[in-house]
């Protein structure tokens, strides 16, 4: 068994490729007779990027060399830019050696023969580095002497550098490799456990072992791995190995992974090692970009698949959603900020049909003075001041000076017509629950604190407005005048008919009230500490905070303590009913109760606001419903369950800072448009749609991300490509009203295989998990599961079925390369906690607070939460000297199995919304002492971690900074457990190990084989 | 009391500034809105000579100032007095140049000022009530004269570009269809040279077929 993943042929839709175009004629381009059939290609194939001309390993030469060694479309680009000389050698030496290295003993040697004569073509030194090998090949048992042998055998090869390019990139990949000591029996599985592999560098010490077993599982078809040995050769030797089509025919772009269960045991007959994990994270298909590199970048629009299907009937058979996901204000980071351009007196320059922007795509022709809208291709004048003469190949000669034609990200200056209302000033209204549940809480003292502690970096200062209610079972209002020395406060009992009760002054000018609002905060805790009022008037109170700020518009943060219980929009104790379950009345428990907070969203998304809950109550609070608020209004959800100032406190201070200082766009709309014969029909995420496909978002951060499907409307595209293009029209904060506007490309493919090629796992998962936790509002989550499970059976038959001719695959499960991860995912979002189990797995409230939350997610955070990391850091702790590479070196991802906790050892398991770290049984006592200070014996639900005056305690300290500055949206906090103490350990950690098989679950290899299995039956 | 203040380059019209929340208890503020972007575009056009002016609007007036190329307009109540409306204008542009003065010429993005909105609601409060000490001494002030400054409606503040275009508009509407009448009196020439003559060429004809007949068969 193994994983085949041969290379597959050339991409045939590739536009020719500028960077690489000055080519050497003489290198033979990789297309059709790509890499052999046998699985060592796959690791091989896409070397070229890593082989630039000069030696650095991962240098400039490549169009994105340092990354996704298994992406598809890479290998066929860079070939073009390696010099004939040399290059070849670096270009190959590291993967195909150690296959090489296996494979000759016990098949190559006659077969092997031809393709080692000095070749014809121009390449001359290709037998002395060959025959060393097969030299050598005998020798090595384990990869040290192959370490040892290469380098020499290199030698002979007049190019010294390659030694340093060979050694350079190791400690770069070392980390891939070290979980896995005991890499046994049947794994070529090269894509996840050892993506570096395909990069140039030498197997380090402790893989020797899956390349024998290789054989194994390769075995029968010694002559096509012959022949893909040759074939491997040929390509790199042009010209000197025979013809080898027929079977070059064979290479598939698929890769494999055989499942065969040995009958009568309970043995899946899988290795777990050898399945796909996606241990690197969230990876970016980067050949759109490199197909398109005007495109904008992925971290703001993402197709889920860059190959747009021409015909309805394709669309049918891909089973997986179509669409894109959008992130409209994704932090970029430093250097490729998004180009402000003014066009000023011009007006800003649009298609007059289609209003598309101008963009790299358009065309100019006319000699200049027209130019033609490349999504519904009307010719349009082009205005008198932005006119440039083409030159001779019909560009403009003005392109450098202008962005907008060439990124494929801008952002334009908007002038009047785009505004109905001079720019609004950033606005924060708290809503403040101050009912006893708060007070005794510790909230209302953590969130005076942190406001206070954050208004001097609140965007937008001088014009930033802001104000305060607080509530309990009376709505108080604060009169926060400049010229008063302390805020009044005033007090309106009546709920059934609430007023303002002053028209001025409860919204203020920060920086003019700055005194009066620092002394409330002050006194904000105090105030009520004595409080003993256990309603709560929420709803009356939203009311009034609505009056108060429908003349502007802004961010409403509220804090919510206890389930409302007075006037409008109170809600009842509708609980977690375990017998509603399983019936058709399930959902209803998710979906707002009362139609107050449906009506109330949609009246504060008219008015430019954007509501944002936190939520803190132990008991149930109708997160379902109170949610509502935020969903329709573009905000988000915030839930602290049992909320205790001394534990959660950190986490809500730092979430409620990002909150306030992240940068906001105000008073936001965004639309997608897309080529003619394409549609988008449906949005999900958190907004509200004003027209058919305009979603309005009162506030939009770099912490949302939208998705959206499209479909075909015309039975057949006959166009080559499609164009997307995404405009946001919002306030910045500084008080300028601007339009971003992102375009991208995409080729519109007639084959089903270039599709699956083409596909993001990132972006299909995050569609499919909102389309799933959708789902689960208007039906039982059994039956949303079993749709995402139909959906993927679906998908990979159909990929099935697209292959089966060729190959014998009896016992095989076959998908893209692309889509290795689809099961997994599929795997982890079934258990994922707006989805998992039944009424016993997850409270309610959490279930949908994380259900909202998910519906937000940018992708990278999505993938992370659906596969969190585990990071083994103990030894790193003990280790007597730490350097920063040191650093990257722990930072390798463990697979999620429980198999992986090692009872000696120190574990940090990071969803991205907490860590978990988990004490090993037998965790040296010396770490435990030094982390946890005098209690390390107690039990650890009491403990919480603090800095110790110990490196060791420093160390561990600072890994937990480097994982949260990696994504700073939401805080991590650490929870401690310990081995084997119940039932913490199976409720924070256990029931996250996705792969694993717990209570009524599958683990990943029942998973795998059960999918397979489904596949199968036709 | 001072409904609404806008503050806009008269060049070309863009605006640079207004009140924060304006126009917040107003019914029809979109519609007053409009006609304060009509009066600026015809500042601009250069219809409008007056540096100061108060134009009633129903129930409202609009008091602006041009200085330094850069207008100053604020929406009052009729009852409001004119004076006061003028000193607080007066007051704006100090602050204004003061402040922007060098870059109004350069700002190339609407409410490239926006910020000035803090002083402009700051400004409209003290001048909100009118019988405040302050703005009492200020109504007696009698080295600021106003009432040399000139009231005219809207309609006729408008009006005057719109005329000045339907004048225009009517007198190329003239050329067009003086040519059309030129071609069709053409054509009814032709059409009665025809009617007139057509009788007797058949007349005619119808003898010199006879004829012809008659000598063919003769």
């Amino acid at each position: 068994m193994g994983t085949e993943n041969p290379g597959r042929p050339n991409f045939p839709m590739r536009p020719s490729f500028t960077p690489f175009a000055s080519a050497p004629p003489t290198v033979r381009p990789f297309s059709p007779s790509g890499p052999g059939t046998g699985s060592e290609s796959s690791n091989f194939r896409p070397i070229p990027p890593g082989a630039p001309p000069t030696m650095t390993p991962f240098s400039a030469a490549g169009p994105s060399p340092p990354v996704r060694f298994s992406d598809p479309s890479v290998p066929s680009a860079p070939i073009a830019s390696v010099p004939p000389s040399g290059a070849p050698y670096q270009r190959f030496p590291t993967p195909p050696f150690p296959s090489a290295a296996q494979a000759p003993p016990n098949r190559a040697p006659p077969m092997g023969q031809p393709p080692f004569q000095p070749p014809a073509g121009q390449i001359s030194v290709p037998p002395p580095f060959f025959r060393p090998q097969t030299q050598v090949l005998p020798v090595p048992m384990g990869s040290p002497p192959q370490n040892a042998n290469f380098p020499p055998s290199s030698m002979n090869v007049p190019q010294p550098p390659t030694d340093s390019s060979l050694s350079g990139p190791r400690p770069n990949f070392q980390p891939p490799f070290p979980g896995y000591p005991s890499k046994q029996p049947a794994v070529s599985q090269a894509p996840s456990p050892f993506p570096a592999q395909q990069g140039s560098f030498m197997p380090p010490p402790a893989s020797p072992s899956p390349f024998p077993s290789q054989q194994g599982s390769y075995g029968p078809p010694p002559v096509s791995a012959t022949l893909g040995y040759q074939s491997r050769d040929q390509m790199q030797h042009p010209g000197s190995a025979p013809p080898t089509g027929g079977v070059q025919r064979l290479t598939e772009d698929f890769s494999s992974l055989s499942v065969q269960s040995i009958p009568g045991t309970n043995d899946p007959g899988l290795d777990n090692r050898s399945l796909p994990r996606p241990l690197d994270g969230d990876v970016v298909p980067s050949s759109f970009l490199e197909m398109y590199p005007m495109n904008c970048d992925p971290r703001y629009l993402r197709l889920t698949t860059a190959a747009i299907p021409n015909s309805q009937s394709l669309v049918a058979r891909w089973h997986l959603p179509l669409g894109a996901v959008v992130c409209p204000l994704a932090e970029a980071p430093e250097g490729e900020e998004v180009p402000v351009i003014n066009f000023a007196s011009t007006g800003i320059i649009r298609c007059r049909r289609c209003r598309t922007y101008v963009n790299p795509y358009v065309t100019f022709t006319d000699a200049g003075r027209k130019w033609r809208c490349n999504i519904c291709s009307l010719l349009n004048d082009v205005p008198g001041e932005y006119f440039a003469n083409l030159d001779a190949t019909g560009r403009r000669i003005d392109l450098d000076q202008r962005p907008e034609l060439i990124k494929g990200s801008v952002e334009f200056v908007a002038p009047t017509e785009y505004m109905v209302r001079p720019p609004m000033p950033p606005l924060y209204f708290f809503l403040i629950d101050v009912s006893i549940s708060a007070v005794r809480s510790g909230m209302i003292e953590v969130v005076a604190e942190t406001i206070r502690s954050c208004l001097d970096e609140l965007p937008g200062f001088p014009r930033t407005q802001i104000g305060f209610i607080t509530y309990d079972s009376t709505v108080h209002f604060y009169n926060m005048k400049s010229s008063l020395t302390q805020p009044q406060m005033m007090v309106v009992s009546d709920l059934d008919d609430i007023f303002v009760p002053l028209p001025d002054d409860l919204l203020v000018n920060f920086s003019e009230s700055r005194n009066v609002v620092e002394t409330f905060l002050d006194s904000l805790p105090s105030m009520f500490q004595d409080n003993v009022n256990v309603e709560s008037a929420f709803g009356p109170a939203l009311k009034a905070a609505f009056m108060v700020m429908s003349q502007l518009g802004g961010k409403l943060l509220i804090f919510q303590n206890s389930l409302p219980s007075l006037g409008v929009g109170r809600l009842k104790l509708r609980g977690d009913d375990l017998r509603v379950y399983g019936t058709d009345e399930e959902h209803i428990l998710r979906l707002p109760e009362d139609p107050f907070y449906k009506q109330m969203a949609a009246d504060l998304t008219k008015y430019q606001i954007g509501v944002n809950i936190y939520a803190f109550s132990d008991k149930y609070t109708d997160i379902a419903s109170l949610g509502t608020l935020a969903k329709y209004t573009g905000g988000q959800v915030y839930y602290y369950p049992s909320f205790r100032s001394g534990i959660h406190g950190d986490k809500l201070r730092h979430e409620l800072a990002r909150d306030l200082t992240r940068e906001t766009a105000w008073e936001a709309v965004m639309r997608i448009r897309c080529g003619k014969g394409i549609r988008f029909t449906s949005y999900h995420g958190n907004f509200m749609l004003r027209s058919t496909d305009l979603l309005a978002l009162p506030t939009v951060d770099c912490d949302k991300a939208y998705a959206m499907q499209l479909s075909l409307e015309e039975t057949l595209l006959t166009t080559q490509t499609v164009y997307f293009q995404v405009a946001l029209l919002y306030t910045a904060s500084c008080g300028e009203r601007r339009i971003r506007v992102y375009t991208a490309a995409a080729p519109v493919v007639t084959d089903l295989g270039e599709m699956y090629r083409q596909a993001d796992t990132g972006a299909i998962f995050s569609l499919f998990s909102r389309l799933a936790i959708e789902k689960t509002l208007t039906g039982k989550l059994e039956d949303a599961r079993n749709s995402l499970q139909l959906m993927l059976v679906k998908a990979l038959r159909e990929y099935r079925n697209l292959y089966s001719v060729q190959h014998r695959l009896g016992a095989r499960m076959i998908y893209p390369e692309s889509l290795k991860f689809l099961c997994l995912y599929g795997l982890a979002l079934f258990k994922s906690v707006p989805l998992k189990g039944g009424y016993a797995d997850v409270q309610l409230d959490e279930r949908c607070a994380a259900g909202f939350t998910m519906m937000a997610l940018p992708v990278k955070k999505l993938l992370k939460l659906l596969y969190p990391s585990l990071i083994r850091i103990d030894e790193y702790l003990l280790k007597p000297s730490a350097q920063a590479d040191d650093f990257k070196n722990i930072m390798k991802r463990l697979p999620l199995v429980s198999e992986n906790l090692d009872s000696r050892g120190l574990y940090i398991y990071d969803d991205g919304f907490r860590f978990v770290i988990w004490f090993g049984r037998m965790v040296s006592p010396d770490i435990a002492k030094n982390l946890l200070g005098p209690d390390f014996a107690a039990e650890l639900s009491r403990v919480t971690l603090t800095e110790h005056d110990n490196e060791m305690s420093r160390r561990l300290m600072k890994i937990l900074k480097k994982l949260r500055e990696s994504d700073p949206s939401y805080y991590q906090l650490p929870y401690l457990v310990r081995q084997g103490e119940q039932p913490r350990e199976g409720l924070l950690l256990l029931v996250n190990l996705i792969e694993d098989q717990m209570g009524g679950t599958t683990g990943y290899a029942n998973w795998i084989t059960l999918i397979h299995r489904q596949v199968q039956q036709n | 009391m001072v409904k609404m203040t806008m503050i806009a380059r008269v060049t070309d019209g863009l605006p640079l500034a207004e009140g924060l929340d304006d126009g917040r208890d107003l019914v029809d503020s979109e519609m007053y809105k409009q006609q304060v972007k009509a009066l600026f575009k015809n500042l601009s056009k250069g219809h409008i000579e007056a540096s100061r002016m108060s134009v009633e609007t129903g129930p409202y007036v609009f008091h602006y100032i041009v200085e330094g190329r850069v207008c100053y307009l604020t929406m009052c109540d009729r009852s409001y007095p004119k004076k006061l409306a003028f000193h607080y204008l007066e007051e704006l542009k100090n602050e204004f140049e003061r402040v922007n003065g060098a870059h109004i010429e350069t700002a190339a993005r609407p409410y490239a000022f926006i910020k000035f909105d803090t002083f402009i609601q700051k400004t409209k409060k003290m001048y909100q009530d009118t019988r405040t000490q302050r703005n009492i001494t200020k109504l007696n002030d009698e080295l600021y004269e106003v009432q040399q400054i000139m009231t005219r409606n809207v309609q006729e503040v408008l009006g005057v570009g719109e005329k000045l275009d339907q004048v225009s508009q009517m007198s190329s509407r003239l050329t067009s269809e003086s040519r059309i009448y030129a071609d069709k009196a053409r054509d009814l020439n032709r059409q009665a040279l025809i009617r007139k003559w057509a009788p007797v060429a058949i007349v005619v004809g119808v003898v010199f077929l006879l004829f012809w007949v008659k000598t063919k068969l003769w």
